[in-house]
Formats: C-alpha cells, structure tokens, sequence
C-alpha cells in the first residue's frame, strides 16, 4: 500500500476521480428541541420560535423551527477515530465553503437521513502550499414523510 | 421580530448587517452546538503552536450569521431560498463581525418574488473573509 507521502496531490485526484458521481449512504442527524435550542443560542437569535414550543406552534409550526443551517446532530459512535481538523490522509484539513438550498423547513422532532455524492476533485497552489479540493453534494431526506428538505454543496480543503 | 418587508420596496443596491461581538463563551456554546471540537477555536496554546495568531472563530459561524441575518430580514412570510459563502479569512476570537448583504437582483420566477445578495462577513480590519451569495423570497403587496 503507498502511504500519503509517496503519492502526489495530483496521484489523489486522479485517484479520487474515479469516487465523482458515485452517491454513498451518510448520517442519521436528529434534530431535538435541545439541539435547536441550543443551535439558536449559540448564534444569538432572538426569535422565540426556536425555543418555546407554543410560539411556535402559535405561528403554525408542530415543532420548534430549525434556525437556517441546522440540519440535526448526528448520532455520536464511540468507536468513531477521526481527530477534528485531520483528515484521514492528510496532515491537515480546512472547511472551505458551502452552499445551502433549503427546499422545505425542518422541525424538532425530525429525524434526516443524508446522502452525499462527491461532484468534483481538483489541485491548485496555494500560499499554504499545494491543495486538493473537493466538492460534494450531500442531500437531506425527512424520514418521517420522505421529503428532501435541503441540499448542501461542502468544499473541503486538504494539504 | 423586525416589520416585514415586501419585495416591492427593495431595491437593487439595499444593504442590511448586523453586527456580532465574538468573545471565548460564544465559540464555547458554538462548538458544543455544532459538535466542532477542533481545538484552535478554544485553546490559545495549541492554536499558537499552529501558527494561528489567535484563537479563531469557526467558519461555519459566520456562514451560519449570514443564515441569521436573512432570518431575520425576510420576516415571516419571507423564505431563506439559497445562500452560501467560502471560508477564507481568519477571525480571532474577540473580533466585531459585520455580517452584510447587498441586493443585487430582483425578479419574479414561477410566481416568486426573489431577491439575490451578496453577503458576507468581515471583522474590524474591514477584509470580507467570507464572501457569497444568497437569493431569497419576499412576500408581494
């Protein structure tokens, strides 16, 4: 097996290429009462509608509203190994963007389902040396009525 | 919430921001919220063993401030359509953000009344770090 170092960021695009196109089961992401709260909190929103179940319900939601963004918590796996900030491969690893398009609102209570594609792979310089980008595409579904609620477009960045 | 606006009064041009005191507590609540435990947002000492100036505020933060400065702007009967920003610049812990949008269109489109922006976010040095766009839908008159 050739280790990371052997292999050339351009050697890991062409490998990861191969991966575009290619839809993979995700995450299940429960979106509780806690977890909005504490997402609109974190955020300092004011709006009651993301913390007192009867306003929102009084403005004709079942359920708390999910502030923008918050697309649920995924169920955490202790046996899970990842170290924030470190990919698998690569010394480091960078959030570089996204993309949100919210197709339907999202309530406490609900529990997503996502699938992610991969939709592109690339190299460029960078002033922190040459890195791989990556693109992906990951769609959000409702269990509760199958209704895709969002899509979201991810860049990860990795050198 | 703020008086609801109505796509008949927004012109091209409109500007909207809010502005964020950042502080250590905010990130702390941030990173329990969003379960992004990455130690340069939190620990002076090994964000400067990497080089950081400083502590920094999550990317995804400021994305999500942009999300709450739409919220907000739309109203109830508004919709938050699409919006999204790269994360480029970097934001110690104890900036101001200014979070902004800028209208740049307005049209009508399979019987919504839509308005795109650019928005982002900067801190007090004025440098946008966290430029995008976002399109969203407002209620007629």
């Amino acid at each position: 097996m050739t280790s990371a170092a052997e292999k050339t960021m351009e050697e890991w695009a062409d490998e990861l290429q191969s991966t575009v196109g290619e839809s993979t089961p995700g995450q299940t992401l429960e979106v509780t009462t806690t977890g909005v709260r504490m997402f609109a909190r974190a955020l300092g929103y004011k709006d009651r509608v993301f913390y007192d179940v009867e306003a929102a319900k009084a403005k004709g939601y079942p359920n708390l509203l999910s502030p923008p963004g918050y697309l649920g918590t995924a169920i955490f796996d202790p046996d899970a190994t990842e170290v924030p900030g470190r990919g698998p491969t690569f010394p480091r690893r960078l959030n570089g963007g996204m993309e949100l398009d919210t197709i339907a609102p999202v309530f406490a209570g609900d529990i997503l389902t996502t699938v992610r594609t991969p939709i592109s792979v690339g190299v460029r310089q960078s002033k922190l040396g040459m890195m791989l980008i990556r693109v992906s595409e990951t769609t959000f579904t409702r269990q509760s009525d199958g209704k895709v609620v969002a899509k979201r477009r991810d860049t990860a960045l990795s050198y | 919430m703020a008086e609801q606006v109505y796509w008949d009064d927004i012109q091209v041009g409109h500007r909207i921001s809010i502005l964020e005191q950042m502080d250590s507590q905010r990130l702390v609540v941030w990173a329990a919220a969003s379960g992004d435990f990455y130690q340069i947002h939190y620990d002076d000492g090994f964000a400067r063993r990497n080089n950081l100036p400083d502590v920094l505020v999550h990317g995804v933060y400021k994305g999500m401030m942009v999300g709450k400065l739409l919220h907000g702007w739309v109203g109830d009967q508004g919709r938050i359509v699409t919006w999204g920003n790269s994360y480029r610049g970097m934001n110690g812990v104890n900036d101001e953000l200014t979070v902004w949008g800028q209208v740049t269109r307005k049209y009508e489109q399979d019987g919504q009344h839509l308005v795109d922006l650019d928005v982002g976010v900067h801190g007090r040095d004025q440098k946008e770090g966290s430029p995008g766009t976002a399109t969203v839908a407002l209620p007629a008159r």
